[in-house]
């Protein structure tokens, strides 16, 4: 919004392998929540190409873009955003229902979610009584309703304390391993080298370093 | 999304906010009661004047005029101009008599005049005030039911020629001149009201009562009709000097049977009924009153028919021997047209309390709207496309019309109800009518009104709908 134009992120040009933990680093403005929200669809770039899961995200419609948020995309948040009105099963229900899926197969799925995540006995509990871990853990099961090909994790552990950072941390790990790719956000650089499989450092909109290439890039454009 | 689900979201987010949703419902309801309770009093109008004129009594008669009749609102009952004229005289009246379905045929004959009757007050013959009443002849077979199965005293006469002039007159009239008691409801201090099988209304019978009336008489002779005359040389005449002037005429008929006027719903002149040739009579003594017909002896026949399901048969049979023809049924439905007005007009007061209902629910929406903005975001995240989100809260703002419009309804009827027993119990202790009824909700009102309000709700819900939509999922994650 506003007058001045701001270019948020510049010459990325990055290939995530399916099955990583692929971390984005960086300080606050350094571009990579607009990196997140570009490949999670909410976004578009005014360049460039954004191709997820053999599908062409730029360029595509606002329903087209809802559709691949539905059925390929999964958003952790940091303020973990769960429908407060609605108990945690319907709040993991919740991507199914827009994915028109049967009630009786959309609760069974957000019931083995829930247990997944250790939350199994707290279904019919509303977002307001749940502790924030928990309230996270609903919002990770939830990320996964639709099976997406990729999780998009911004800053999921930025509202909790370290004990509980370190439970949701090894959620996300053990999802990894069980083949889920994961794209995560974070400012904690320590947090990344400890989780992701390969990381990049994001600065005013630019890469600054890939863990893939141990040599910083020579700034572009100097 | 399913439709199902959709609901289930609407409503679950109208109990979220329950005083602000209860608050706009109650407008929609305070709208739609008021548009029930005032379109039921045009139904029930209608109803209690289309049951009354479909009572069995009037179904069977066919009315026939010397020219066709215009059967539009604005021109009802009178005759098209340019069309044939047709004679109507006895032999019209035997010719009818023969149609197969025909019970029997009679002029129309009925005349306004003034009934007084002349009573002995200590020795002294006093005449008392006349009352305006209309003067029926009428052949006994053709008295209705509604008439003569009434009488409190005496009966309807069974012979056409009786001899002597009789009458049977309504007892309200005989009362409003101080003869026999009061009906029901209508004693003054002092009285007792009869009922059937009193013996003061026997007392009334072989009484005398005096029908006053004027004719226009020209040269002693009833006033003929304008004929033109032209001279040989084809320039017109003076017409030759008249004298005209009206004439007061007295009848005297004995009463012989006294009625129950009280119960019989129509706002129009006491009926006093005197057999036929007696109208004839009378009728004799004025001009035609009907220059449009000059041959008729009369202005009208009344044709009635043995059973109602003939009625339409009848009337299509006379219609197509070139007469005018009238039935009840064309009187009703000309009676819908000023009905449907009458019931747009309150409808459409009625209506503005729903107006004020629409800004109370766009308000509620566009304040979820600013509430929930976070939430978009997060089922724009989460898959929901554009239409759905709006289709969500087009929903919602038509839960808020469909439920305050069933509240509505229910409340107007529960209202109307009250209204009809306590306008019962009035006329009822009044000495009308049992069972009568102002307000009647019908099912298509009922199904209009809920229909009406839900898409004024969805007309409410739609602009905050397109915005909820069109908003960006981005900003609206960001949102408090």
């Amino acid at each position: 919004m506003g007058d001045t134009l701001v270019t948020a992120l510049d010459r990325l040009d990055l290939d995530i392998a399916r099955g990583a933990f692929f971390g984005v680093v960086g300080r606050s403005g350094s571009g990579k929540s607009t990196f997140l929200n570009l490949l999670g669809g909410l976004d578009t770039p005014t360049a460039g190409t954004i191709e997820v899961d053999g599908l062409k995200v730029t360029g595509a419609s606002q329903d087209s873009l809802a559709s691949y948020r539905r059925d390929k995309v999964g958003f952790i948040f940091q303020q973990f955003n769960l429908i407060q009105s609605q108990t945690a099963l319907q709040n993991v229900e919740m991507p199914l229902v827009f994915a028109n899926v049967a009630p009786a197969e959309r609760r069974k799925r957000a019931e083995e979610l829930l247990d997944r995540v250790g939350l199994g006995p707290r279904r019919k509990h509303r977002p307001v009584e749940l502790s924030g871990g928990e309230q996270q853990r609903v919002a990770i099961a939830r990320s996964l309703a639709n099976r997406p090909a990729i999780l998009l994790a911004d800053e999921p552990t930025g509202n909790l304390d370290s004990a509980t950072a370190a439970s949701v941390t090894e959620l996300l790990k053990q999802m990894n391993r069980d083949g889920q790719t994961i794209i995560l956000v974070t400012h904690d650089r320590p947090m990344a080298e400890a989780v992701c499989s390969r990381f990049i450092e994001l600065k005013d909109g630019r890469v600054l370093s890939d863990s893939a290439t141990p040599t910083p890039q020579p700034a572009a454009g100097a | 999304m399913r439709v199902a689900d959709m609901f289930r979201y609407s409503f679950g987010n109208l109990a979220r906010q329950k005083l602000r949703s209860f608050l706009t419902v109650f407008g929609v309801i305070v709208g739609t009661s008021a548009i029930t309770l005032m379109v039921s009093l045009g139904i029930g109008l209608q109803k209690q004047t289309v049951e009354f004129f479909n009572s069995v009594d009037f179904l069977t008669s066919v009315q026939v005029f010397p020219q066709k009749r215009n059967t539009s609102l604005m021109n009802f009952g009178r005759p098209i101009a340019g069309g044939a004229t047709m004679k109507l005289d006895d032999g019209t009246v035997e010719e009818f008599k023969k149609i197969p379905g025909v019970l029997t045929a009679y002029p129309t004959l009925d005349f306004g005049g003034n009934l007084t009757v002349e009573r002995t007050v200590d020795g002294k013959k006093k005449a008392t005030t006349g009352r305006f009443v209309q003067f029926v002849g009428i052949p006994q077979a053709a008295i209705m039911p509604m008439y003569r199965d009434k009488t409190l005293a005496g009966a309807f006469w069974t012979e056409e020629s009786p001899g002597e002039n009789i009458a049977v007159v309504p007892a309200d009239v005989l009362h409003d001149m101080g003869l026999g008691p009061p009906l029901p409801g209508h004693e003054k201090e002092g009285e007792t009201a009869a009922l059937k099988g009193d013996p003061r209304w026997k007392e009334l019978l072989g009484m005398e009562v005096k029908l006053q009336f004027s004719v226009v008489v020209q040269n002693g002779e009833p006033a003929p009709k304008e004929e033109e005359k032209e001279g040989e040389d084809g320039v017109k005449e003076d017409p030759p000097e008249k004298e005209i002037m009206t004439k007061r005429v007295t009848r005297r008929y004995r009463i012989v049977g006294v009625y129950d006027s009280a119960d019989i719903g129509l706002p129009m002149a006491p009926l006093v009924f005197i057999p036929l040739d007696q109208g004839k009579e009378i009728l004799k003594l004025r001009a035609p009153r009907s220059s449009a017909a000059p041959e008729s002896t009369y202005r009208s026949i009344t044709v009635k028919v043995k059973d109602a399901s003939l009625t339409d048969q009848v009337q299509r049979e006379i219609d197509g021997r070139g007469y005018g023809t009238m039935t009840i049924q064309d009187v009703v439905q000309v009676i819908g047209y000023v009905f449907i007005t009458l019931k747009a007009v309150l409808g459409a007061v009625a209506s503005i309390g729903l107006i004020v209902a629409f800004f109370g629910i766009a308000n509620t929406m566009i304040m979820a709207i600013l509430e929930r903005t976070r939430e978009i975001g997060v089922m724009k995240a989460l898959g929901a496309r554009n239409a759905e989100i709006r289709r969500m809260f087009v929903m919602e703002a038509a839960a808020i019309g469909g439920l305050g419009a069933l509240c509505g309804i229910a409340g107007g009827w529960a209202f109307g109800k009250g209204l009809n027993a306590l306008a019962a119990w009035f006329v009822e202790k009044r000495g009308g009518p049992e069972g009568v009824y102002l307000f009647v909700v019908s099912p298509w009102l009922a199904g209009g009104t809920l229909a009406f309000a839900v898409v004024v709700a969805v007309i409410a819900g739609l602009y905050p709908a397109w915005r909820a939509a069109r908003l960006d999922p981005v900003a609206a994650l960001r949102s408090l």
